[in-house]
């Protein structure tokens, strides 16, 4: 009481030291000026502008500067650095400013080592604006004398500006990353709330930021480095948001992407997919046919090269007509459903160990789909055709990593929107044939048929045998081991039967022995594939709509992984990201794990990423107690990315 | 990644009409300090910058009354590159000029821009999204963008107190001695700094 009473008459023989210029009036402001200790003081820089007139916050927006404070060295009178509390928007069509109009206080600590008289400068440089700017400094100064310090008693204004000062946010607030957008979720979001980003590098400042129900979405600027920094106004909160993104998936992993860039996605992949390893092997052996006969005529050169461009576009197309046919008969399917079904990927299995036995053996088979090198007979045009098929069908299963957003993208749009897609993917893959049936002479550029030739063919059968081994490795986590025999099996025989075409052997034995061939594989091969029964080897529970629901309803958080066999990006998540560490955080934040196994065909699985308006996987949704949606997870995974969003609750 | 940056390069080549670096810079016309009309496409074969100006602004004040800024022009237009000095203030608002008034700030502060273009409605500001003075470009012979951002590595409240200029990083001239000199520009987009253009 008596405390309260002296403090009115002690300050009014201090000079608080009140700094008056053109536009603003700068002092120090306290809870108190009394000290009857050593120790922190809380203490604020007080600007009071011309009314409308303003500074600025750290990062300004698009033009303008914070203010800058200079403190001289004083060990008894330690000035910490000053507190930045959130701004408002200054907006200035077309742009947009961050600062403190009519009046801020910057709160900051002094440290006093001991009661000792003693005496401190802080310098000001700050730029106070309305329509213009006016650069304006002061120097302050802190003095200690007799216990007192010349600071304004102002509890209530430090008080208002304390409260501005960002705090770390509450696990309520999830941020998230989808393709080019970051989505701040909280339920203290209101019709004002603002993210104040700390750098150039985040947002457009002037471009809007919209409020969804307990949704806020953000724009990413082009140049964004995946530090998503900055303050976030929520209701009468003030949050401090730090959160790193990997950069990667703000770009690459894009489903919604526009009409115009699909189908440069679609262009560009066809293009790279000529040097994907299961596909390279069969592209060069027709570039080898190509050099051997580059001493033919141009016409002959361009017919066959157009016969496997046609071979390729109509392959290409057939494909996306089967695939719009079923999407328009209701059974929707997404991009990678071939690789679902497990005869498909054993008779793609087949193909290509065949095509690598061929290679690596050098037998000509005739005039099967496999004579890829003969141009001079008639029927070469057709075969040249029948290497475009060839060629599309062993791509299919590398389509994905380049291809799936713009296939996914396809698969949303009219069916004319997708054909084009997809034949701009065809002319992609063909180009290279495209240009050298245009250009004949480019047959002449490639490099002198010789030696090289025979032994990068031979190589090449390496590149198609590993491919082979992926598919079946595909295959065992589709169907039973004894279906899997089966597919080896049939390996098995094709190699015979390519050994048997190779020697030198009367034409009546050879068919005699491909009857009996024949007849035993009948016998012994059940070729029914039997689709194997999913088995769980982790600690990861089998999704399913039910199970979600029974989790929500008992509000436990869960984490769901949308995976494949045949999904490379899935397995690299997997290995890099679900690690052990991972998983026992999970377990330890008793977060459910599911999995959703997309290898064979689900049409609940489907169903659910067409709610998060996916058609491909990886996806991965992650919900806890107070969310009212469950959030998308970025699509490329890391462990640091993982443990921060569990470690948020 | 090449992928990226092929796909990167091939978007931005093609979304024509924005101001983006290595893309074309996109073609204006104003109406110079003598009321003639001037035309960034009649600069071809020239390197040319483009500087946003505010006379009154302290940021840009701050470099004419160092000689700074006239240093650069003086020494980039004598090198046969274009300089234009480009205002888009509005009418009333600060730093807008008439052609007249032009010419006079030229003389007395010893200026060398190629031409002062006035953008009193603020087109070419916008175009270029322009947001504080100084803002600089730097347009290569092709009439590719170059480098784009602040005119040095002093930054905000900085610029305007103690710090010494002579002292300070100027993009500016590290962009187009690289240019003239032949060899790759290694800042080619920076943050600007300085007052709000009063569009």
């Amino acid at each position: 009481m008596k405390k309260i009473l002296l403090i009115p008459l002690l300050s009014f023989f201090i000079d608080a030291g009140i700094i008056k210029n053109e536009h603003a009036e700068i002092s120090i402001i306290g809870y108190d000026n009394v000290i009857n200790e050593a120790g922190n003081v809380q203490l604020g820089y007080k600007f009071k502008f011309t009314p409308g007139w303003h500074t600025y916050w750290t990062n300004p927006g698009d033009s303008g500067g914070p203010p800058i404070f200079n403190y001289e060295n004083n060990k008894n009178l330690d000035v910490q650095e000053n507190l930045w509390p959130a701004p408002e928007k200054i907006p200035y069509p077309p742009l947009m400013t961050y600062g403190y109009k009519n009046e801020v206080v910057f709160p900051f600590i002094v440290n006093i080592k001991d009661l000792e008289d003693t005496e401190t400068k802080i310098n000001v440089e700050y730029l106070v604006c309305d329509e213009i700017c006016i650069p304006e400094s002061a120097t302050l100064s802190l003095i200690l004398k007799n216990k007192i310090l010349n600071v304004e008693i102002e509890k209530p204004l430090l008080d208002k500006w304390q409260e501005r000062v960002p705090i770390r946010a509450p696990p309520e607030v999830i941020i998230s990353q989808i393709s080019n957008e970051i989505n701040i979720t909280s339920y203290s979001l209101r019709a004002d709330s603002y993210f104040f980003p700390d750098s150039d590098r985040i947002l457009d400042f002037s471009a809007a930021q919209i409020l969804n129900g307990n949704n806020l979405s953000i724009s990413l600027k082009d140049n964004f480095n995946g530090a998503f920094k900055g303050v976030l106004k929520a209701g009468n909160n003030f949050y401090d948001i730090d959160k790193t993104f990997a950069v990667e998936s703000a770009s690459l992993a894009n489903t919604q992407i526009s009409f115009f860039t699909a189908i440069l996605f679609a262009f560009l992949g066809g293009l790279i997919l000529n040097l994907m390893p299961c596909v390279l092997p069969v592209v060069a052996l027709k570039a080898f046919s190509l050099i051997k006969n580059s001493d033919s005529s141009r016409l002959s050169i361009t017919l066959n090269a157009f016969s496997y461009v046609f071979g390729v576009l109509f392959t290409f197309m057939g494909i996306a007509g089967l695939l719009l046919f079923l999407k328009s008969s209701g059974e929707f399917i997404g991009w990678g459903y071939q690789l679902q079904s497990p005869p498909v990927v054993a008779v793609l299995s087949t193909i290509i160990f065949v095509i690598g036995l061929v290679l690596i053996t050098d037998i000509n088979l005739g005039t099967s789909l496999i004579k890829l090198e003969n141009i001079n007979s008639s029927t070469n045009l057709v075969s040249s055709f029948l290497t475009g098929t060839l060629s599309v069908i062993v791509a299919s299963p590398c389509t994905a990593p380049f291809m799936g957003a713009a296939l996914g993208y396809a698969l949303f749009q009219t069916n004319i929107e997708a054909l084009l897609i997809f034949f701009f993917l065809a002319l992609g893959f063909a180009l290279p044939y495209f240009l050298i049936a245009i250009f004949p002479s480019l047959a002449k550029a490639l490099p002198k048929p010789g030696a090289w030739m025979e032994q990068l063919k031979q190589f090449f059968a390496f590149l198609m045998f590993g491919a082979a081994i992926w598919l079946l490795w595909v295959l065992s986590n589709q169907v039973t081991s004894n279906s899997l025999l089966s597919v080896m099996i049939s390996w098995l025989i094709a190699s015979f039967l390519i050994w048997l075409a190779g020697i030198n052997l009367q034409k009546q034995l050879k068919t005699l022995f491909v009857v009996l061939v024949g007849g035993l594989t009948i016998l012994i091969v059940d070729f029914d594939l039997k689709e194997r029964e999913s088995v769980e080897l982790t600690s990861s529970e089998t999704w399913s709509k039910e199970r979600v629901a029974g989790l929500r309803e008992n509000k436990e958080s869960y984490f769901i992984n949308f995976t494949a066999a045949w999904c490379i990006t899935c397995q690299v998540n997997e290995g890099i990201a679900l690690t052990p560490r991972v998983i026992a955080e999970m377990e330890k934040k008793s977060i459910t794990y599911l999995k959703a196994d997309w290898t064979n065909r689900n049409r609940e699985i489907l169903d659910e990423l067409k709610l998060f308006n996916r058609t491909g996987i990886p996806v991965y949704i992650f919900w806890r107690e107070g969310m009212e949606y469950p959030i998308i997870l970025n699509e490329v995974l890391t462990e640091q990315y993982l443990m921060e969003i569990f470690n948020e609750i | 990644m090449k992928f990226r940056i092929l796909i990167t390069f091939l978007i931005s080549f093609l979304s024509i009409g924005e101001a983006k670096v290595d893309g074309k810079a996109p073609e204006f016309s104003l109406l110079n300090q003598d009321n003639e009309k001037v035309s960034l496409s009649q600069f071809k074969g020239r390197n040319v910058v483009l500087e946003w100006t505010n006379h009154e602004c302290p940021f840009v004040k701050r470099h004419y009354e160092t000689n700074n800024m006239q240093e650069l022009q003086k020494n980039y237009t004598d090198q046969n590159v274009v300089w234009l000095s480009i205002v888009s203030s509005a009418p009333k608002k600060q730093g807008f000029i008439n052609n007249k008034q032009a010419k006079e700030l030229t003389a007395q502060r010893g200026a060398h821009p190629s031409h002062v273009l006035i953008d009193e409605n603020g087109d070419v500001g916008r175009l270029y999204k322009a947001k504080t003075t100084p803002h600089m470009y730097v347009i290569d012979a092709g009439g590719m963008l170059r480098y784009k951002g602040a005119i040095d590595n002093l930054g905000m409240t900085g610029a305007l107190f103690n710090t010494d200029l002579s002292k300070a990083k100027n993009y500016v001239k590290l962009a187009m001695d690289a240019l003239l000199g032949g060899s790759d520009i290694l800042e080619k987009e920076t943050r600007p700094y300085g007052c709000s253009v009063k569009y």
